[in-house]
C-alpha cells in the first residue's frame, strides 16, 4: 500500500510541470521546475532498475515467470536457467549506465571537436570579450563545457547592428552569469538516465528553453533594449535553412514565444501563479532531496536476499 | 551526404600538414610537401606518399601524372573548407551533446514557425526604425 502511494505521487510529481502553466511563470522559477523534474525522472530510473534488479526476483511471480519460460529456454537451448535470470534482471540498469555514458561521451567528444574548431577558426577578440569566428551563419553562441567563451560569427558582426549585437552578446553573457552552463550539463546527463520515461526529451527543451529566457531577461535588464535582442534573435534564426515541406504553415514555437516576451506581448505574469509554481519547484526538490537518500539505502537494505537473486523454489537446474 | 561529410574531417595531424602545405603550394609532388616541413621532423618519402594517397581515395586530393611523378591538387580550396558551418563538424555528436557543448542564441526553428518569426521581424524593424 505504501509503494502504491509512493509510486502515485512520483508519477503526480513527474506529471506536473507538463500540464502546468509554467510559460507564465519567471524564467527561475520554471527552470528550477524543469530541473528538478529532470532530476526527478533520473532517480526515477536508477530506482526502477535497482528494483528490477534487486526486488522483481524476489517475488513469486517472477519465480513463476521464470519458471514457465526458463523451463522451454533451457530445453531447447540446454542453458542453464540462473544466468539467464542474473541477466534479465540487470538489463535496465546496463541501459540506463549505457545511455548515461552515451551522453557523456557525446559531450567530450563535441568538448574536442568544439576547442580545435575554436583554434582553427578564431580571428580574434570580438565585442565585450568574445570570441570572433570564421562561419557562415549569423552565429552567437556561448561553450557549455570547458572554459566559458562567448563565440560570435564574422558574419554576425556584418549582420546585426550595434545595439543588436550588444544584447546578443550580453544573452550569451547571461548565461555564464547565472550558471546556466552547469544546470545544462546536469539537465542532459538527467535526461540521458530517465531517457526510458516517456518525456524526459520534452521535459529538457523545456528546461533549455526556460534558461533562454533567463538569459533573455538577463540580457534586457542590462541593455535596457528588449527589441534589440528581438531583432538578434530574428536574425539568427533567418540565417537558418528553410523549414522544408512545413514552410508557410505559420506556427508558434518557442522562437516565437520569446520574441513574444521580447515585445511584450507574451502572458502576463500573476503573483499566486507564481507562488504556486514556486511551491511546486520546492515540492519538487524536496521529493528530489528524500530520494536521492532513500534511493541508496533501501538498495543497500535489500530485505529479500542476494540481489538478483532467483528464488530457488521452482527454477530449474541442468 | 553523412559519408562526403565526414570525408572533408582530417584524420590526423600528418594529414592537415599536407592539406595545409598543398593549399599553400597550389599543387605539388610528393617530395615538394616533404620540402615544406621542418628539416629535422620530414617524415619519410613513402609516408608523406601514403598519406596523400589516402587523401586522394577519400576526395580530398585529386592527381595527374606529370613525367615519373604525380602532381597532386586540393579539390576545396582552404576557404570552403573553413566555410562549413560549425554546426555541420559537431554534426556526428548526440543532440544532446551537441546542444550543451554550444549554447547558442537560437537552437532551430520549429516546423512551420518560419512565417510567425518572419512576422515579428518586420514589426520589430518597424517599430526599431519609428524609435530612432
Amino acid at each position: 500500500m505504501l509503494g502504491a502511494i509512493i509510486a502515485l505521487v512520483l508519477v503526480l510529481a513527474i506529471a506536473a510541470p507538463h500540464v502546468a502553466p509554467l510559460h507564465a511563470v519567471a524564467p527561475r522559477t520554471a527552470s528550477a521546475v524543469w530541473f528538478f523534474a529532470l532530476a526527478l525522472r533520473a532517480l526515477v530510473a536508477i530506482g526502477t532498475a535497482i528494483f528490477v534488479f534487486v526486488y522483481v526476483p524476489q517475488t513469486e511471480v517472477f519465480g513463476a515467470a521464470a519458471d514457465w519460460c526458463w523451463a522451454i529456454v533451457s530445453h531447447h537451448l540446454g542453458l542453464s536457467a540462473h544466468p539467464l535470470a542474473h541477466a534479465a534482471t540487470v538489463l535496465p540498469a546496463l541501459a540506463i549506465t549505457a545511455s548515461l555514458l552515451w551522453v557523456l561521451f557525446g559531450l567530450v567528444r563535441a568538448a574536442v571537436a568544439l576547442r580545435v574548431l575554436l583554434v582553427q577558426r578564431s580571428l580574434g577578440e570580438g565585442p565585450m570579450g568574445s570570441v570572433v569566428v570564421e562561419e557562415d551563419d549569423v552565429f552567437v553562441a556561448v561553450t557549455g563545457v570547458g572554459r566559458a567563451r562567448i563565440v560570435v560569427s564574422r558574419t554576425a558582426l556584418g549582420a546585426m547592428d550595434r545595439e543588436e549585437l550588444a544584447a546578443s552578446v550580453a544573452h550569451e553573457l547571461g548565461h555564464i552569469r547565472r550558471r546556466h552552463r552547469p544546470l545544462l550539463l546536469l539537465g542532459s546527463a538527467f535526461t540521458g538516465l530517465g531517457r526510458l520515461l516517456p518525456g524526459s526529451r520534452a521535459a529538457e527543451r523545456e528546461l533549455r528553453f526556460s534558461l533562454e529566457r533567463d538569459a533573455d531577461e538577463y540580457a534586457v535588464r542590462k541593455t535596457r533594449d528588449p527589441l534589440a535582442l528581438a531583432s538578434a534573435i530574428c536574425k539568427a534564426s533567418g540565417a537558418q535553412a528553410p523549414a522544408s515541406v512545413t514552410v508557410g504553415l505559420g506556427g508558434r514555437g518557442r522562437v516565437t514565444l520569446r520574441l513574444e516576451y521580447l515585445v511584450g506581448s507574451g502572458p502576463r505574469r500573476g503573483a499566486v501563479l507564481e507562488r504556486s509554481m514556486r511551491l511546486l519547484a520546492a515540492f519538487l526538490a524536496a521529493i528530489t532531496l528524500v530520494l536521492a537518500a532513500a534511493v541508496p539505502a533501501w538498495a543497500v537494505a535489500n530485505p529479500g536476499g542476494e540481489p538478483g537473486a532467483v528464488p530457488g523454489h521452482g527454477c530449474p537446474e541442468h | 551526404m553523412p559519408k562526403r561529410r565526414r570525408d572533408l574531417d582530417f584524420r590526423g595531424n600528418l594529414q592537415a600538414e599536407v592539406m595545409s602545405a598543398i593549399w599553400k603550394l597550389g599543387e605539388g609532388t610528393v617530395e615538394d610537401v616533404r620540402q615544406q616541413q621542418a628539416q629535422r621532423r620530414r617524415s619519410a618519402y613513402t609516408t608523406i606518399q601514403t598519406v596523400m594517397n589516402r587523401l586522394v581515395e577519400r576526395g580530398l586530393l585529386t592527381r595527374r601524372r606529370r613525367g615519373n611523378a604525380y602532381v597532386y591538387r586540393a579539390e576545396y580550396d582552404e576557404g570552403a573548407y573553413l566555410a562549413r558551418t560549425i554546426g555541420d563538424r559537431l554534426a556526428d555528436a548526440s543532440p544532446e551533446a551537441r546542444r550543451s557543448a554550444l549554447v547558442n542564441l537560437v537552437e532551430s526553428l520549429e516546423p512551420g514557425e518560419r512565417q510567425e518569426v518572419a512576422r515579428y521581424a518586420r514589426r520589430i524593424r518597424r517599430t526599431r526604425s519609428k524609435r530612432d
